[in-house]
């Protein structure tokens, strides 16, 4: 019954979930993944994959207009302004700066226990999972994700894919109807079936055997995803040399080849992204 | 078993009943006969009450009951539900059982079911809901107080002169 | 000029009096009924458009995705406060004015929860599936989030609406009881049925005054309790503005605030629509004045607060908020409401004012008002400027919020109105008891004083 299950469970219920007190110790993937600023050169390929590769409806200019569009990830373009009187930007050579933003899958996420029907969760491999069948769309989610990276599908773009558009959905994911969040979910039917196959053949899940959809499309290869818990993976060794950590500070920095940055790491949402700063003039 | 008359007098004001009330209990305290005294009046009077004999109130047992149950049957509830998910389910650096978060669903569930035990409570000890008897007059709503007598039947008339020199406007018989 | 309620007032006219006012509708009321119903259908049509088309059609977008539909709950939340927490706390005080007020006050607390609750709903994106925020045992071992501040909000709102009502309810079964003797029809029948024969022996009334009291001190925490939660909903994320420690409060000082002012107007409406004037008298009306008042300043002080944290803070996004309130496109509506917010309580110290039933109709709704921009200046801002700067934006209503907000104001109207024609708007028992009690004294002092005035009570 569940009141001996409490009981003789009580430890592990009441693991504060936080870093380095999870629930899921022992699991044998955690996702991660790697942003290289310095080599992004905004060319939105990774949005287009992403669209194609996840079934993301195109909501047409006037809704894209009125903050209805739903690019689970989004090149983020920021022009660097100086003060008042001071030379306009201290770059001007560099233009735009930019940053593809999706979900960064974080540890502590602020957009799970705010869910009335716990419709979104943490997967035992790290991922913050969207339940799309148990979401009633209260887009409380949505309002506490301080990266706003979470879309609601605010009508129904069924419409969108008329005919023979829909035969280039990927069957391996859903189309979301109105009135449900959705997000970026590090393209969870590419890991599952990497999964299975591992499984299948009594391995875990190799080191670049399973690529995300923004990964694979960028011609710079500015994007690097793999597995942390894997200590061998490229991504916990790009973690590593950038000095990055769950739990990390920006200010446990040792040297300027550190490039590595959360973003918004200050509100303590521990996201499983990591972005390495551009080197700037200064730096070299 | 002797004969009973079950009566309601009604009268002009509590002064009156008081007065009534007083007389009526030394008889039936020297000999007996007035086997049941209720009064019934538009507003309540805790005095009178105390002088017809007050008996001990019992709500609030119920409503401590329901609030002790409310605050574990909240703790359950949350606790419970929590580890019965298809998928036990962390979230956001929240345990599975996250005591803060239970604390104010308890709070509210002691609440809840203990106003429902007050209301029952109240239904209980007033032995509500039920049939109105034929012995009950409008006036008693509006500005009359009624005095509900069960009389034996040796006493019967005496009762009867004894509520009308204490000025009964009415008295009322169902036996 | 009128007084205090007459001593010398017939225990029988009181019921006369309250009774009429249940009498025959003229025809004005079903013409205010069908107006009420009229808006109503806009707002349901509007529903419908939006259930059938989508969430987009509230003109919602990325960064606002709660809008008018979270700015009314939060309203008619605040406004359910004040008729319960008034009357649980001015009966737990003795305070002897409540007794002609506290049931229109009461009423007005359940018919806004009904249309506070109303709202969670239909901002819901399937709203059909609104149900799954219930634990109920199914199959599929699917259970609700008790970490979410929604959940704790669906169980304080179910708890506040079951008290409430009840409470309201509990306290009306002698008056019901006085209505079935005094009615016939349907009404008999329906009066009788909620009666539950009560006769008004000592034995019912001790125990109705001991469940009485023990109700009014669960409902006291509980009011409090509610409203909290709500702002639960916003101090418990991590959004700048919204995650401030004073909000809880804030939020119960503003539901009172405008739950006051509501009763207000309330009060001047059924004083003049069903001649209380006996009743629901001048210096009561004074004494309600006061006391918004005094919540008001509560509420500027709070206000006073959240902004100097903010500042002394020093939290730039939470900064940057406050500048945005202050100086963005919502900066009008923001400095109306502040303005208007502080100022128009200090009106009700000029006893002009207090004693001018024309001019505090106006204050009192403007206050309303006011307090429903405040809740909207609450939900919008902090949205517009988030954390992440490339997702700033704005939110302004379109047709379907807005009929579906002031369909939730014609549907308030309706109930109330059904309300105070099906049942007594004034508590006749403990008027009379309120009337008897000043008697009592006043005769014992006379009498102790050696005069020879008649001891007995008049009613």
């Amino acid at each position: 019954m569940t009141i001996k299950n409490m009981i003789e469970n009580w430890a592990q219920f009441r693991k504060s979930g936080q870093v380095g007190d999870e629930y899921y110790d022992h699991a044998d993937y955690r996702w991660g993944m790697v942003i290289d600023l310095d080599t992004c050169i905004g060319c939105n390929a990774c949005v287009t994959a992403c669209y194609a590769e996840n079934n993301l409806p195109v909501v047409g200019k006037e809704r894209f207009g009125r903050g209805l569009g739903m690019h689970w990830i989004r090149i983020e373009r920021y022009w660097q302004t100086g003060e008042e009187g001071e030379k306009k930007t201290r770059y001007p050579e560099q233009g735009a700066q930019y940053i593809p933003m999706m979900c960064q899958q974080c540890e502590q996420a602020p957009c799970e226990p705010v869910c009335p029907v716990a419709a979104t969760y943490h997967t035992p491999d790290g991922l913050n999972a969207q339940v799309y069948n148990r979401c009633i769309g209260s887009r409380y989610c949505s309002n506490n994700c301080p990266y706003k990276v979470r879309y609601f599908n605010f009508y129904s773009y069924s419409e969108t894919w008329a005919s023979p558009l829909e035969q280039q959905l990927n069957p391996d994911i859903s189309v979301r109807d109105k009135g449900v969040m959705e997000k970026c979910t590090f393209c969870v039917q590419r890991l599952r079936r990497a999964k299975n196959d591992a499984k299948n053949e009594n391995r875990l899940v190799e080191d670049g055997e399973v690529q995300t959809a923004c990964q694979q499309s960028c011609p710079t290869q500015a994007i690097v995803f793999g597995n942390l818990a894997d200590a061998d993976s490229r991504v916990s060794r790009m973690w590593k040399k950038h000095n990055m950590a769950y739990g990390h500070r920006e200010d446990d920095k040792q040297q300027k080849t550190e490039r590595g940055y959360r973003v918004l790491e200050e509100l303590n949402t521990e996201p499983s992204v990591i972005y390495l700063e551009r080197i700037r003039d200064e730096n070299i | 078993m002797a004969k009973r008359h079950h009566m309601l007098a009604l009268f002009n004001n509590f002064d009156e009943v008081r007065e009534a009330i007083i007389e009526l209990k030394v008889m039936d305290l020297r000999e007996g006969g007035v086997e049941e005294m209720r009064m019934t009046s538009p507003i309540p009077h805790p005095e009178l009450e105390e002088v017809i004999g007050a008996r001990p109130v019992l709500v609030q047992r119920f409503t401590f009951t329901g609030a002790m149950l409310g605050l574990i049957c909240g703790f359950l509830l949350t606790a419970g539900l929590a580890q019965s998910m298809f998928s036990v389910q962390p979230q956001g650096g929240k345990a599975v059982i996250p005591i803060p978060a239970d604390l104010i669903i308890m709070f509210e569930m002691t609440i809840l079911l203990g106003v429902w035990f007050t209301v029952f409570g109240f239904l209980f000890g007033a032995r509500l809901p039920r049939r109105r008897s034929h012995l009950y007059s409008r006036r008693v709503g509006e500005d009359q107080v009624g005095l509900l007598l069960e009389v034996l039947d040796s006493h019967y008339e005496r009762v009867k002169n004894l509520l009308w020199q204490h000025k009964a406007l009415e008295v009322m018989e169902d036996s | 000029m009128e007084e205090e309620i007459r001593n010398d007032i017939k225990w029988a006219q009181i019921n006369r009096d309250v009774l009429h006012s249940m009498a025959s509708p003229r025809r004005s009321y079903w013409a205010l009924i069908g107006l009420c119903l009229t808006v109503v259908a806009i707002g349901v049509y509007a529903e419908i458009h939006q259930y059938h088309t989508g969430m987009g059609e509230a003109r919602l977008n990325r960064p606002q995705m709660w809008g008018f539909y979270i700015a009314n709950f939060i309203f008619w939340v605040g406004v359910s406060h004040a008729g319960t927490l008034l009357s649980a706390a001015l009966f737990l005080t003795n305070t002897e004015w409540r007794r002609p007020v506290y049931r229109s006050a009461e009423a007005m607390t359940s018919v806004a929860l009904l249309t506070a609750a109303i709202f969670p709903v239909i901002h819901l994106g399937r709203v059909w599936d609104f149900y799954w925020v219930l634990p109920y045992p199914n199959e599929r071992g699917l259970w609700p989030n008790f970490r979410s501040p929604l959940l704790w909000d669906m169980v304080a709102i179910f708890t506040y609406l079951n008290s409430s009502m009840l409470f309201l309810y509990y306290g009306m079964i002698p008056d019901l009881a006085i209505s079935r003797d005094n009615a016939s029809g349907w009404r008999r029948r329906l009066y009788g049925w909620m009666a539950l024969g009560w006769v008004g022996t000592d034995r019912q009334w001790r125990n109705f005054r001991k469940g009485y009291l023990l109700l009014a001190c669960f409902l006291l925490p509980l009011a409090v309790s509610v409203h909290s939660i709500v702002a639960s909903d916003f101090a418990m994320s991590i959004m700048p503005g919204w995650h401030v420690t004073s909000l809880p409060p804030y939020f119960v000082a503003g539901a009172l605030y405008s739950g006051c002012a509501a009763i207000i107007t309330l009060f001047i409406i059924l004083r003049y629509t069903f001649r209380y004037e006996e009743y629901l008298t001048l210096p009561i009306l004074d004494k309600l004045c006061k006391l918004t008042f005094a919540i008001a300043m509560i509420w500027v002080y709070l206000n006073l607060i959240e902004f100097s944290s903010a500042w002394y803070g020093h939290d730039m996004f939470e900064k940057e908020v406050l500048i945005e309130k202050a100086t963005g496109p919502y900066a009008a509506i923001w400095w109306t409401m502040i303005i208007l917010g502080i100022g128009l309580p200090f009106s009700l110290l000029i006893k002009w004012v207090r004693r001018n039933m024309r001019v505090l109709i106006f204050i009192s709704m403007l206050i309303n008002i006011t307090m429903w921009l405040e809740r909207w200046m609450i939900v919008s801002p902090t949205l517009a400027r988030n954390h992440e700067p490339y997702s700033w934006g704005y939110h302004w209503p379109g047709w379907v919020e807005l009929s579906i907000t002031f369909a939730s104001f014609a549907w308030f109207t309706m109930l109330f109105l059904l309300f105070v024609k099906i049942f007594p708007s004034i508590s006749m028992y403990e008027v009379k008891e309120m009337l008897y009690h000043r008697r009592h004294v006043s005769d014992r002092l006379l009498r102790e004083s050696g005069s020879d005035r008649p001891l007995t009570v008049e009613k």
